[in-house]
């Protein structure tokens, strides 16, 4: 049988569990074709005597998957194979995606003061060399880091990354916001003006810590960048 | 080929007209041929400061409309051959003219005289555009209060896009001393500090300057008062001379020991 020489789909067991391995070469409806057909062969074998449903990696190759097709993909394993799908893999991003790759990895340097009444919206990380002066404000989808004071009001995380921080050399401002968190000040600060970082603690509340302890908090961010 | 000087604040009563004024004279005091420019227009005070209301006959807006010619508008001061005043309208509004004539009236201006200095209004609409306009420098008044900072810093970014004015200076008016040196009030480093911008001068809170704006003397014109001096030395700043700050400490003489001694302010 011709099919039989030129395979489109491999169902590989490997350390991680179970990968299925999409060509990247034939049209999108041959390969979801041959899924069907290879799945079909191997039923049997793929049904779990417990009742367990069964989790596949895709590794769509350097195919682009859209939308529509990963969906068509998904539901025809679900539904038919009862096999869920954990994660699909593609080599290739589209230019839309890369772009807000680029963007979410991008510092936004600034050497300015951001005065009274200014207001900056972002996207990224922004780090400021100089003052945000009170009465101005900086919104930004990542973290903000300050060399110089912060006085004014600082969104971080504004598309809802909790996991940004605000980082700030010398920290007295007049609000903080990570998300959808407003920072309510105790009445009696304790390192106020200090070198601080502001995060949202496990609690979900927005805290300040000493600047030293980001690291602590936030591991991702004490490890190099490649 | 002179320059244009705006003064400017944001926040009012902070002394813009009476910076203006003592700038003036103090400039004019050493030499220099100056203008002052009133643009606020509608509620006038620069001739009144300068004892020169009874002489206006035109002001800035029949200028800026054709009804008089630049040189016609012009007040020569009574005591300086070499100061002018150019009036605003009292009866009109801000919008009585537009930047774009401001500006070609400046320019006029420039040709014949050193300086020329423009008392913007408060507030930053339409007002503030007009005397931004025409002008090279700003000089930004403040006061030791955190409202007036917080509108100088506001006033320091507005400037900062105006890609024909220079980086502004700062002056920071009614210093009381007492205050600062209690912490009671803002202190000048922490207020350098904020705006961070260059300190042209400090002007002490001086009775003596109410005093003469009341009676159309400039109080740059005696050399008495602390403030006097101070606004003489933001002049001889503002043309280029290296002039230390002034020491804000009381001087000591027996008189004001004693008076220290006895626990009452000097």
């Amino acid at each position: 049988m011709t099919k039989q020489l030129q395979q489109h789909v491999t169902l590989k067991g490997t350390k991680e569990g179970l990968q299925l391995q999409l060509d990247d070469q034939c049209t999108f409806e041959v390969l979801l074709k041959e899924v069907e057909d290879k799945l079909s062969e191997q039923k049997e074998q793929l049904t779990s005597p417990k009742g367990e449903r069964l989790q596949v990696k895709v590794d769509a190759g350097y195919r682009y998957l859209k939308e529509g097709q990963q969906e068509a993909l998904t539901a025809m394993l679900q539904d038919t194979f009862h096999i869920d799908v954990a994660e699909v893999r593609s080599n290739v991003i589209s230019r839309t995606q890369a772009e807000a790759a680029r963007k979410e990895d991008h510092v936004i340097r600034m050497a300015r003061v951001i005065r009274s009444g200014q207001v900056l919206e972002l996207e990224g990380d922004v780090l400021i060399v100089g003052d945000i002066n009170p009465g101005a404000v900086v919104k930004t989808t990542g973290s903000i880091f300050v060399l110089g004071s912060l006085k004014g009001v600082a969104h971080a995380g504004c598309n809802g990354n909790v996991r940004a921080v605000i980082c700030a050399s010398f920290m007295d401002p007049a609000q903080l916001r990570i998300a959808h968190i407003v920072r309510h000040p105790p009445e009696e600060e304790e390192w106020r003006g200090m070198f601080e970082s502001a995060f949202v603690n496990d609690e979900g509340t927005l805290v300040l810590e000493r600047g030293q302890k980001l690291g602590f908090f936030r591991p991702e961010l004490a490890e190099d960048d490649d | 080929m002179g320059e244009a000087i705006v003064v400017t604040s944001g926040k009012g009563g902070v002394g813009k007209t009476t910076t203006t004024a003592n700038l003036g004279t103090a400039l004019a005091l050493n030499g220099h041929k100056v203008c002052l420019v009133d643009t606020d227009i509608g509620l006038r005070n620069l001739d009144v400061v300068m004892g020169l209301e009874n002489r206006i006959i035109y002001d800035l807006v029949d200028v800026a409309e054709g009804n008089c010619r630049l040189q016609q508008a012009l007040i020569k001061d009574k005591r300086f051959e070499s100061l002018y005043l150019l009036p605003a309208a009292q009866t009109k509004d801000k919008d009585a003219v537009a930047p774009e004539q401001i500006k070609e009236l400046i320019t006029e201006l420039k040709e014949s005289f050193d300086y020329i200095l423009i008392d913007c209004p408060a507030g930053i609409e339409q007002g503030y555009k007009n005397a931004v306009a025409g002008a090279d420098r700003a000089i930004v008044v403040t006061t030791p209060e955190i409202s007036s900072v917080r509108d100088a810093d506001r006033i320091i970014g507005l400037l900062e896009k105006e890609t024909h004015v220079q980086t502004p200076a700062l002056v920071i008016n009614r210093i009381r001393n007492h205050m600062m040196k209690s912490g009671e009030s803002m202190d000048v480093d922490e207020i350098v500090s904020i705006l961070a911008v260059d300190l042209l001068g400090i002007v002490v809170d001086d009775d003596s300057v109410i005093k003469s704006s009341n009676s159309g003397e400039p109080v740059a014109l005696s050399p008495k008062s602390k403030a006097s001096i101070a606004y003489r030395n933001i002049g001889r700043r503002l043309t280029g001379e290296n002039v230390p700050l002034m020491n804000l400490e009381e001087d000591t003489s027996v008189l004001t020991r004693v008076k220290k001694f006895l626990g009452m302010r000097s």
